[in-house]
């Protein structure tokens, strides 16, 4: 990036979102086509951006959600009324133990290794290995050939 | 698993592939036994191999490539096709994909499905600099030999610290192409990629992309190059960007792909010698997509896949909602220890793995997260 550009760093991203002034957006319009490492730095941004937009969204699962609103309902109703005081007291403590118990399960299931995903994805390795070989050769040592052998 | 190829011919089936490989084997070690030494003519590794970057990609030939390759005890011995017409280099192993390089792109073609994906070159790694090389490794022109009778070069390359041998390569003096090439771990012969045959008249000049290739389904994917002042953001919104990996294997070039298999990020990692690259997806895998031949890995923890003997080679593990693809030419000891150094899917106690799994509940349901 040459000295001039500096100036023009700032604007990239306001121009991505549409919020340059009408003078900005003139100066950088006409700066952009002989810039090619502005143009760059453009488009890498916009890359970047995107590879946020797909940055994990924590969703929870639709059963998890189902299990722990019909739990929150059933504690409640059993939480109300007007027992006697053994009778209130009993109860508590077996919907506390029943609740911590679920709890407990519910979290041991969700803490498992894998986060929930967005669901499972295509591996397209072959397409990887040709990717690999594309932007690597002409490296220094470089003998391209892509294969798999029996097991 | 799909098994959606024919093995090729060629490929040596484990111990049964072992006596003719043994012939093959004693055989270029003998020829190469027996040529002679010099003192290669004191020339400068440094201008060899940066002759032999360039020689495969520009000058017009067609041959076989034997490739021998020693996994988990076993002998593999596979033949792949080349043909350098002047429009692009063509890599052909029969029986499996054909891989496409040129100037301006390349392309990879999968006769069995029937589909073609023009991969753009656009943004292609800068080159690494022989510096870099030689920062890691000791290069040493060695001597003179011969071999297809043509007269060759010999180079050594070790590590620089331990010795070790990496590399012996074999470097046309005509033409600069790298005639053969053995990857060792010490004395440990990993593999070898040695030209059987080598025409080096040039063929006609060939339509671009070939006919062939027009006759299948033509898939997409776009490629855009990610700038090094951006992976900071990368890293904050939870993608794996190491500056270095493994030992001395510095970053070398970011894309986003998009296409089959979402948006993947790649990275490339190289140390001069060897090239890897790093591909992250967001979602668990799904594992019928995996070409056959997958083996679990050990020690990367959840599911994780390796491909023994497959060139470059190739590891997929999950880790936190991410799916990571290994791919490269790197030894395999270094190979294993940079996917070691990535994130690993975790195997908690069950103290913490409630702990956990608490966490992450009230992360779901508490409005201030």
């Amino acid at each position: 990036m040459t000295e001039d550009c500096s100036s023009f760093e700032s604007l990239l991203s306001a121009w991505l979102d549409g919020a340059l002034t009408p003078a900005e957006r003139a100066r950088l319009g006409v700066h952009l086509p002989g810039c090619p490492r502005c143009r760059a730095q453009l488009d890498s941004l916009r890359v970047t951006r995107s590879l946020l937009r797909s940055s994990p969204v924590r969703v929870v699962p639709s059963d998890v959600r189902a299990v722990l609103g019909t739990t929150a309902g059933s504690s409640t109703r059993r939480l109300v009324g007007g027992p006697p005081a053994l009778r209130v007291a009993t109860r508590a403590a077996g919907a506390a133990l029943a609740v911590s118990g679920f709890l407990g399960v519910t979290a041991f299931a969700v803490g498992g290794e894998s986060e929930p995903g967005p669901g499972a994805v295509p591996v397209p390795l072959d397409v990887f290995v040709a990717d690999h070989l594309v932007r690597t050769t002409g490296l220094p040592i470089s003998t391209p050939a892509g294969f798999e052998v029996d097991q | 698993m799909r098994s959606r190829r024919q093995r090729p011919a060629a490929a040596g089936r484990g111990r049964g592939a072992l006596p003719a490989v043994t012939v093959a084997l004693v055989g270029f070690a003998v020829l190469a036994g027996a040529l002679p030494a010099d003192a290669g003519g004191g020339q400068d590794w440094r201008t060899l191999l940066d002759r032999a970057a360039t020689s495969g990609r520009d000058t017009p030939h067609q041959g076989e490539i034997l490739w021998i390759i020693q996994a988990e005890g076993e002998t593999h011995v596979v033949k792949v096709d080349v043909d350098q017409s002047g429009a692009g280099l063509t890599v052909r192993t029969p029986g499996q994909s054909t891989v496409r390089l040129s100037r301006d792109g390349g392309g990879l073609a999968d006769y069995e499905e029937g589909w073609f994906m023009p991969l753009p070159a656009a943004r292609r790694v800068p080159t690494v600099p022989s510096e870099a090389m030689a920062e890691k490794y000791e290069v040493e022109v060695v001597g003179s030999a011969r071999l297809l009778d043509r007269p060759a070069t010999r180079v050594e390359v070790s590590l620089r610290d331990q010795g070790t041998l990496r590399e012996r390569l074999w470097l046309d003096d005509a033409t600069g192409l790298l005639l053969r090439r053995e990857s060792y771990d010490g004395d440990d012969l990993l593999r070898m990629a040695v030209y059987v045959s080598l025409d080096l008249s040039p063929p006609p000049e060939r339509a671009e992309p070939p006919p062939e290739i027009v006759r299948l389904e033509q898939r997409t994917q776009d490629v855009e190059a990610v700038q090094p002042v951006h992976f900071g953001a990368l890293r904050q919104a939870g993608w794996a960007v190491p500056e270095v990996l493994g030992e001395g294997y510095r970053a070398a070039g970011a894309y986003a792909l998009s296409g089959r298999g979402g948006s993947p990020l790649q990275l490339v990692y190289a140390d001069g010698l060897y090239t890897v690259s790093l591909f992250q997806q967001r979602g668990r895998a799904d594992l019928s997509t995996l070409p056959p031949g997958a083996e679990p890995a050990e020690g990367l923890g959840g599911r994780a896949f390796e491909w023994p003997g497959a060139v470059p080679s190739r590891l997929v593990w999950e880790a936190g909602g991410t799916t990571y693809s290994l791919v490269g030419d790197a030894p395999p000891e270094e190979f294993r220890a940079m996917a070691g150094a990535l994130p690993q899917a975790e195997r908690p106690g069950v103290l913490k793995r409630v702990g956990k799994g608490l966490s992450r509940l009230w992360s779901w349901v508490s409005p201030f997260s």
